[in-house]
């Protein structure tokens, strides 16, 4: 537990009354050009990805991968695994699976382009215990005067071992568009749409660091772990949410590593600011102790749980509508081509109040076809 | 002159009546500009009365007025209120005019009372205020000019050294003048009296007029002869300035001709004319605007001394230690401002009777009770509610002062329609009592205590709590004339709480506390009128719980941690003397000498020798037991200071002082945080020592009526604490594997020109300054920025404030202070990149940039009630205005990954101007 961050909280209430916080664009001052290395080894199928990049200046935000790297993996029995460069700049991958089991140490070994060598510490692979739960209650937060469902994880280790946890989701929901088309008017003629681009999904991954301890309790135990708000500011709660929680069990010093990112990166902005400082992983340059290499190699099992939040299961909220500037016009089938030359799209194609013939609904295509927004695939784990 | 105060002296002996008894004449006029004898000549015709005066008296006065059957009395009242003279009317119908002195019919006062009672009698007919004041005036110069016979009349007047001793108080109040200058001009001798407004002079025997000055206070003298060692109280009246009046005051040269460098001090009443900030008049930000005197940023907890740290700081309030100094996350000072009588900062050239903290001694002086008459003070302001009372239990001799302040926050938090924010709670509330008692001449007792308390909460979640609380209590002895000793018995504790329940798996009870217990023996010795010496001793035992959390409830998780106790004894006997060598030059020598211990029982951990102190590295563990000594340190502090006369309007001061301090702060935020805790040194933790020199010129110009002083120094501090990467503070065992050893270096050049009196007038100060650290240790991770000086994060090297106020009448005031520095060091962000889908920021090298300057410009309105001194209570009301222009002073600029991005934010405490209005008052 972090106390300090007890206290950050309740400064806050000063704040409200009297702070004022003004976004800026800061400019780059004294840029120091830095090796950045990805890299985290699991037990599971997906092959083994080392990410390397360069650190860019602050005023910029364009990626600057590393080429041309030979990266290899060391186990502790002596075998190694060479990496290659993907397709991706800067992305090296272990074409085959390498296989990582629990309780051995792996190291990663990087000569760069320009034949530096880089080494991480030996790193063993810890053993991530299941997810208890994931759990969501539908909270109100009147400080950010939002409504929304808080997410919670809840997790132990019966063997009292892991005491430190980090985690990252995935998030799924689906979403409909106002109007649905059956129809496509192509070369003249109206033709039935056979695929569905009324119904789409759209998803996001976690951005902030979720790290927390049971060190403190008697029991290695995590009860309601805080881990996302999701609010009805945005369509997320519309119909069906889903949220794929993964969890991976750290040591202390890869606790500290996030902990300490995470307090330089995401927590600064109160009266009692700990004072930035570098955050030192565990890769080092063989030939330069000072030279400073950001990223930390880690190695564990990850374990994952997902659920499923439907709208029926909330108390009557009201999500975003991101349509509501979407209107239609009923046409003739003559003037189709007119109003796709003006932008329009056919939705479907009806019989006239009026009279017995057809008449074409159409809107702008952004409101007639979701997958602007998102993808019409449905995952695999959709229900 | 003699000769006519001996005429004054017969003529009240011969006559017998007194106004009331006047048969009544009436007399009619109209008089334009007519000279004063030719309106007296026109009365002699009307009435049947004899005129008496010495010519010189009138001369060049003028009358202009109309009388329309007025009563004799009334019109000469009138005609001559605003001049030197006084009028008698004799049994024998002889109008006799007097210059300065009033005849009285009254016994002579005696000299050897306080004269307090003669004026309150005096003032039983006083409706005007400005009327009061004159009989006052008219009163005093009685005083001034009658002469006091002391001692034993058969002792010959021979030029024997005799030593005079008394008190100085105020005379409204009884109250005790700290700092009262008396003197005596040939030969030039003179002291100050001490904080008890006890002073001795030892001067020749024989006649002698004894100048005293103070601050705030009329200048005064009396004409004595000194026959043998005796006993003289003095009062002096406060100086308020009359409405018409424009009183400039001379030597005033406290400043030049005493010893002090390094210091300032504020009363009262120049503290009533800073603006306040949220309607709270504080004494911490007063500070601020003092040459020297830095804070990381607004509304930030504690103070920078000279490139100290905020723990570096001696706070003492009635001798008492007070550990946080502020509430409200430092927002406000801990100090009500209605007890306060005086606060003296010293910064450099500290007196061996101050140790324990390395950079500076922030003494707040309370007031003592009112032994006359009850009174009481308020006031009201939009964030407190605060009032003060006192008054005698005998009077005169025994008299008590009680005052209490406290937030109403938690009802406004209440009243608004945010749910979240009304169910949270911020409030505070400080209490202050002190009983003083003047048993006899040769002894006194004071009592006094002190709490304050703090609690908040948000959102019903984690409640968080601090609290001070001080008692002390102080026998003064006075052996003899020359010699009185104090006798201190203090107590001073310190603690938090915080707990949450809000998750039943995690709810816990967290606590913290520092508690000493000090004993001190003060003694004062004036062998002659060269040497002031004092000595003393003192002993301090800290009993410190440095953290412990518990479960709360039954379904908690929570692993109680009960860290064990540290105890620790700090003493020191101290001696000082000030050496006035001849009239121009005068020296303080003064050495302290502490000693410092470390008790058991504890459990003490162990680590290799010759190597890093970490986690890794620790081999055992070492059991002490109780009152063990475990670790012990001791060293001789030196202070000196010389001061030397260049003329009546300059000197050079020069002094030098080492401290050394065994409690330290934990902080590694930028600003104090509520929950960092304080730590014995130990075996691993050093005492930090401080060398400071500084030299100065001080310089008062216009007959001393503004104060120039131009003040350098040079300050190295060694051990001074700093953290590595990720250092937990709170609730670790193992402290010392998260600290690392620096140095500190400041500089800097103080100017200040300083004007106390007058319709205008206040303070204006430039300092320039440098605050540098350096962190070099031995292996990786005690190292900062290479191992080179980086400035602290309070270094603003340019600093200057105007603080100024104008008497538009003796109603109105209008106060302005104008504050700009340099923008403080921040560590700034030199590279970005990505890593796990979201920008992350690389941070190096500590505070190599700064944010933008600092400007900020107040105003406050001061608005008196009507000033009848009959008045049921008299009442205030300031109007206040913090930050005018609205400026928008960055407090700091930072950085945070959100939603993938990193956005720059810079974030501002008090952006817009706040305006703010506090109504107080006495009755």
């Amino acid at each position: 537990m972090n106390f300090s961050r007890y206290i950050l909280i309740l400064a806050n209430i000063i704040l409200l009354f009297t702070n004022c916080v003004t976004e800026f664009d800061p400019p780059s001052k004294g840029y120091e050009n830095l090796l950045v290395v990805e890299a985290f080894l699991s037990d599971g199928e997906e092959p083994f990805e080392v990410k390397l990049s360069r650190s860019i200046p602050i005023d910029t935000s364009a990626f600057i991968p590393e080429r041309g790297a030979s990266i290899s993996l060391s186990e502790e029995t002596g075998e190694v695994h060479n990496l290659v460069e993907s397709l991706s700049p800067g992305i090296y991958q272990f074409p085959g699976v390498i296989n990582a089991q629990i309780g051995k140490s792996y190291q990663l070994h990087i000569q760069t382009n320009d034949g530096n060598q880089y080494e991480s510490s030996s790193v063993t692979m810890r053993d991530t215990p299941e997810i208890d739960s994931v759990t969501y209650r539908y909270e109100e937060k009147p400080t950010a005067d939002l409504k929304g469902v808080q997410i919670y994880v809840n997790t132990h280790d019966d063997q009292n071992k892991t005491w430190y946890y980090r985690w990252e989701w995935d998030e799924t929901w689906d979403f409909y568009t106002p109007y649905r088309s059956d129809h496509v008017y192509e070369n003249g003629q109206i033709l039935l749409r056979e695929e569905n681009i009324n119904h789409c999904w759209k998803s996001g991954s976690s951005t902030s660091i979720d790290v927390a301890t049971s060190k403190n309790l008697t029991e290695d135990v995590i009860s309601k772990y805080p881990l996302l708000y999701v609010s009805t500011n945005t369509d997320q709660l519309g119909i069906t949410y889903s949220i794929n929680v993964k969890q991976y069990a750290l040591n202390e010093e890869s606790y500290n590593y996030w902990t300490e990112l995470q307090k330089v990166t995401e927590s600064l902005g109160t009266l009692f600011d700990p004072q930035p400082a570098t955050v030192l992983g565990n890769i080092y340059n063989v030939n330069d102790d000072a030279e400073v290499v950001l990223g930390f190699f880690d190695a564990s099992t990850v374990t994952e749980q997902r659920i499923f939040i439907k709208r029926s299961d909330l108390p009557p909220i009201r999500t975003a509508n991101y349509y509501s500037y979407c209107i239609d016009s009923t046409v003739n089938f003559n003037q189709i081509e007119e109003m796709i030359t003006a932008g329009y799209m056919l939705a479907y194609e009806t019989l006239s109040d009026f009279g017995p013939f057809m008449v074409y609904v159409m809107s702008y295509p952004v409101c007639i076809d979701c997958t602007f927004a998102g993808t019409n695939v449905k995952p695999d784990f959709w229900k | 002159m003699k000769e006519f105060l001996l005429c004054v002296c017969f003529l009240s002996c011969l006559i017998t009546h007194s106004f009331g008894q006047q048969e009544e004449f009436v007399f009619s006029g109209q008089y334009e500009h007519t000279p004063f004898d030719l309106f007296v000549d026109d009365i002699e015709r009307q009435l049947p009365l004899e005129f008496m005066y010495h010519p010189q008296m009138i001369d060049s006065f003028f009358v202009t007025a109309i009388f329309n059957n007025e009563s004799l009395e009334r019109g000469l009242k009138r005609v001559l209120s605003g001049t030197e003279l006084s009028f008698f009317i004799s049994n024998d119908n002889k109008v006799i005019l007097t210059q300065n002195y009033e005849v009285r019919t009254e016994l002579p006062i005696n000299f050897f009372d306080r004269s307090g009672e003669e004026l309150g009698r005096s003032e039983v007919q006083v409706v005007d205020f400005l009327e009061s004041e004159e009989k006052k005036t008219r009163l005093l110069k009685t005083l001034e000019n009658s002469v006091i016979e002391i001692g034993n009349k058969s002792t010959p007047m021979d030029g024997q050294y005799t030593t005079l001793a008394g008190h100085i108080r105020d005379s409204e109040t009884g109250e005790p003048l700290i700092g009262a200058l008396i003197y005596i001009e040939n030969p030039r001798i003179g002291v100050a009296s001490d904080q008890f407004g006890y002073y001795s002079l030892t001067i020749p025997n024989g006649k002698h007029e004894l100048q005293l000055r103070c601050i705030g206070y009329k200048n005064t003298k009396r004409q004595i002869s000194l026959y043998s060692a005796g006993t003289l109280d003095i009062d002096m009246i406060e100086d308020i300035i009359p409405l018409k009046e424009v009183v400039i005051e001379s030597e005033k040269d406290i400043n030049i001709a005493g010893m002090q460098m390094g210091l300032d001090k504020l009363d009262a009443q120049s503290m009533k004319k800073v603006p306040p900030v949220l309607g709270e008049v504080d004494v911490l930000r007063i500070a601020l605007t003092l040459p020297g005197v830095q804070s990381v940023g607004e509304g930030a907890n504690g103070i920078n001394v000279r490139g100290g740290t905020a723990d570096q700081n001696l706070m003492l309030l009635n001798d008492a230690p007070i550990y946080n100094p502020t509430h409200f996350f430092g927002f406000f000072s801990a100090f009500n401002p209605d007890v306060i009588k005086s606060v003296e900062l010293h910064k450099g050239g500290i007196p061996a009777h101050y140790g324990g903290r390395i950079s500076s001694v922030f003494e707040v002086q309370t007031k003592e009770g009112n032994n006359k008459k009850f009174v009481g003070s308020g006031g009201i302001s939009p964030v407190t509610a605060r009032l003060a009372f006192e008054g005698p239990i005998v009077k005169d001799k025994a008299s008590y002062i009680f005052g209490g302040r406290s937030s109403y926050s938690n009802w406004i938090l209440k009243q608004l329609p945010n749910p979240a924010i009304n169910n949270s709670r911020a409030s505070f509330y400080d209490l202050f009592g002190k009983l003083s008692y003047e048993i006899n001449d040769k002894n006194s007792i004071f009592a006094a205590g002190y709490y304050s308390d703090d609690e908040f909460s948000f959102n019903s979640d984690t409640t968080y709590s601090y609290a001070n609380e001080n008692a002390s209590l102080q026998w003064k002895h006075i052996f003899t004339n020359k010699f009185y000793g104090v006798f201190s018995g203090i107590y001073s504790g310190y603690s938090y709480n915080v707990f949450s329940k809000k998750n039943e798996v995690n709810a816990f009870d967290m606590d913290y506390s520092i508690r000493n217990y000090s004993g001190k023996i003060d003694f004062n010795y004036f062998p002659n009128s060269n040497h002031k010496i004092d000595f003393g001793v003192s002993t301090i035992y800290y009993d410190l719980e440095p953290g412990s959390i518990t479960p709360k409830g039954d379904i908690s998780l929570i692993k109680e941690i009960l860290l064990e106790d540290e105890q620790g004894l700090e003493s020191a006997i101290y001696i000082g003397d000030k050496y006035d060598i001849s009239p121009k030059l005068s020296i303080y020598l003064g050495l302290r000498y502490s000693f410092y211990q470390f008790l058991g029982p504890k459990t003490v951990n162990e680590y290799a020798p010759d190597g890093p102190i970490d986690e890794s590295t620790k081999t055992g563990e070492t059991v002490y037991g109780d009152g063990e000594v475990i670790d012990s340190d001791h060293g001789p502090e030196l202070r000196l200071s010389a001061r030397y006369s260049l003329n009546d309007e300059s000197s050079l001061k020069l002094s030098y002082n080492r401290m050394r301090q065994y409690i330290h702060m934990l902080s590694n935020t930028t600003s104090i945080s509520p929950t960092d805790i304080w730590k014995l040194s130990d075996r691993y933790f050093m005492p930090q020592v401080g060398d400071q020199v500084s030299l100065g010129l001080y310089r008062n110009f216009k007959n001393n009526t503004i104060e120039g002083s131009l003040e350098g120094y040079y300050k190295i501090i060694q051990n001074l604490l700093d953290y590595k990467s990720g250092a937990q503070l709170i609730l670790n065992d193992q402290l010392e594997a998260d600290i690392v050893s620096g140095f500190g270096k400041s500089y800097g050049i103080e100017f200040l020109l300083k004007k106390k009196t007058g319709k205008l007038n206040g303070w204006v100060s430039y300092t320039y300054s440098r605050s540098l650290i350096k962190v070099d240790g031995e292996y990786t991770g005690e190292t900062i920025n290479d191992g080179e000086f980086y400035p602290a994060s309070y270094d603003k090297p340019h600093a200057f404030n105007l603080l100024s106020n104008w008497k538009f009448s003796r109603r109105l005031s209008v106060s302005g202070n104008l504050t700009y520095s340099t923008g403080r060091p921040i560590t700034y962000p030199v590279a970005k990149y990505f890593y796990g889908n979201t920008e992350r920021l690389h941070y190096s090298e500590r505070n190599q940039f700064r944010i933008p300057d600092y400007f900020r410009f107040d105003i406050s309105v001061n608005i008196e009630g009507n000033h009848k001194v009959r008045k049921l209570n008299h009442s205030s009301w300031t109007l206040a205005i913090y930050n005018v222009t609205s400026r928008d002073n960055a407090y700091s600029i930072y950085f945070v990954s959100h939603d993938g991005d990193v956005k720059g934010y810079r974030l501002s405490i008090f952006a817009q101007a706040i305006p703010t209005i506090t109504y107080n008052f006495r009755f």
